[in-house]
């Protein structure tokens, strides 16, 4: 009877049909670049040249910034709705 | 399967109902004047049973197959939507990020072209504030003209003094420079990450 009770258990398949949604692509190659480094200044160098590498490295952080976030922006988009 | 699809439900149908309808006409057998034909009677009525209850069946798994597959093609449909849908969203999340990409690049490649004028005005011996001004680009200069009277005198201490400041100390100490590229190379503290 235990057989046949899990046979039919089995054999009554799926209630219903659902494919659910696709498995997000990310926009572009671009997401997956890692972060450049940051620049590293020379000896001897005046303190103009240091604050134009300081504010070089800023840039970097911002670029960077904007690629982690656009993650964050991308995965509310197409993941957490699912939710 | 393939005969389930290719079989419409109609014709199992018909086939139920002519199976049905031979087990009625067995009963008016009679009626006709042949003897022979009474002996066919049972068979025909216990064969025209097996077969309509078969077809009843079949009718059965026919009718499922078609809601599943038509589930199935109303799924197949809400993911093709979907994928576009993501797609799109995509298209409209990488032109933003590209835009952005591009201010920030060219914000920064902007800065480093006046910063690399201002190095070598500051670098120069007749290093003035009126040399500074002059090699600001076009944007620079506009907005610098556009400062008040107050303002752009605040503005020319601050040049006056980053002027003085160079003069007084040409290079930065090796120290500070060493504790910046340490920071700026390591994410974490050297002794802390052993």
């Amino acid at each position: 009877m235990k057989y046949i009770t899990i046979l039919s258990i089995f054999l009554a398949g799926c209630q219903n049909v659902t494919m659910g949604s696709p498995w997000p692509k990310i926009p572009s190659t671009t997401y997956l670049e890692p972060c450049k480094s940051l620049l590293l200044a020379d000896k001897e160098k005046s303190m103009a040249e240091l604050i134009d590498i300081i504010e070089a490295n800023y840039g970097l952080w911002h670029e960077c910034n904007l690629k982690n976030n656009s993650w964050i922006e991308w995965y509310n988009k197409h993941w957490k709705k699912e939710k | 399967m393939f005969i389930l699809t290719w079989i419409p439900l109609q014709i199992w149908l018909a086939f139920s109902l002519v199976f049905a309808l031979v087990y009625v006409a067995t009963h008016f057998l009679h009626f006709i004047p042949i003897p022979v034909i009474k002996v066919y009677k049972v068979p025909l009525q216990i064969g025209s049973i097996v077969l309509f209850i078969l077809n009843i069946f079949i009718c059965g798994i026919v009718y499922n197959e078609n809601s599943w597959q038509e589930k199935l093609k109303l799924e197949q449909e809400k993911y093709e939507l979907a994928k576009q849908e993501q797609a799109k969203a995509n298209e409209e999340l990488d032109s933003t990020r590209k835009a952005k990409e591009e201010a920030i690049k060219d914000t920064s490649r902007q800065l480093r072209e006046q910063n690399a004028k201002f190095i070598q005005v500051m670098k120069s011996k007749d290093a003035t504030i009126e040399n500074i001004i002059n090699s600001f680009d076009q944007a620079a200069k506009a907005k610098y003209d556009a400062l008040s009277a107050a303002d752009r005198a605040n503005y020319n201490s601050q040049l006056q003094s980053a002027l003085t400041f160079e003069k007084n100390c040409p290079v930065v100490p090796e120290l500070y420079i060493n504790k910046l590229n340490n920071r700026a190379a390591n994410p974490v503290k050297k002794d802390e990450n052993k």
